[in-house]
């Protein structure tokens, strides 16, 4: 069986948490390394919890400036018995961090 | 072509060459659509932005699954964000194989948005 949502969400909460951290300010720098660091812990941790499933993990980084729009769809063409996907939000003052996984089923 | 042709070939380990997805190939799909699509996007709206990306999103998938390439699954994601001078940077990491499963990302600017496309070719045993 997947993960279970809760378990996912919490992966990408802890690892932004320590990664990235609730009062950082973005900059464009930062948010690169920030980005490529978080995407490598949460597959480290998705591969940990030994399922027999191909990961895809997506991030991205938004610097939050007044009033900018965003928006994002996903689409995917699989067996939605076995596969899934997860959508996690976080945010911090300044930026914004949207995480999509999917476990596609071996 | 769909998966449930899985019963006829059941041990298809590796794509055939033919029938392997080949980000570059694809890229010219990709750059058409987006281009229909938001050609006449003159300026951002939270409405047409959401129909935009899941029009773009559900014909690209359209024009992969017309490929016919056997046991591929597809992942379709699109963003398009306001131009407003803020930064934005996006990741990827992927656990698969590498061998036969395949990524490509493509980008549309314009004056006052910018979209991007992220594609991901997973292939099914």
């Amino acid at each position: 069986m997947a993960l279970p949502e809760e378990d996912v969400h919490m992966i990408i909460k802890q690892v932004l948490d320590e990664t990235v951290g609730a009062n950082a300010t973005y900059t464009h720098k930062d948010s690169v390394q920030w980005n490529q660091k978080a995407v490598e812990q949460i597959t480290k941790k998705l591969v940990a919890a030994g399922k027999p499933y191909k990961y895809v993990v997506t991030s991205s980084f938004l610097q939050i400036s007044s009033g900018s729009g965003l928006n994002v769809s996903t689409i995917s063409y699989w067996n939605k018995i076995t596969d899934s996907s997860y959508m996690y939000r976080w945010e911090a003052k300044t930026m914004l961090a949207i995480v999509y996984v999917f476990a596609i089923a071996i | 072509m769909n998966m449930e042709d899985n019963v006829d070939r059941n041990f298809v380990l590796r794509p055939t060459p033919g029938q392997k997805f080949r980000p570059k190939a694809i890229t010219g799909i990709i750059q058409e659509v987006m281009n229909e699509k938001l050609g006449d996007m003159i300026k951002y709206d939270e409405n047409e932005a959401d129909q935009a990306s899941k029009d773009i999103s559900s014909t690209i998938r359209e024009r992969l699954k017309a490929l016919n390439l056997p046991r591929y699954k597809y992942i379709v994601q699109t963003m398009i964000a306001e131009q407003s001078g803020s930064g934005a940077t996006t990741a990827v990491q992927c656990v698969w194989d590498e061998d036969c499963d395949g990524f490509l990302s493509h980008r549309y600017v314009n004056g006052s948005i910018w979209c991007e496309v992220l594609v991901f070719a997973v292939f099914h045993y």
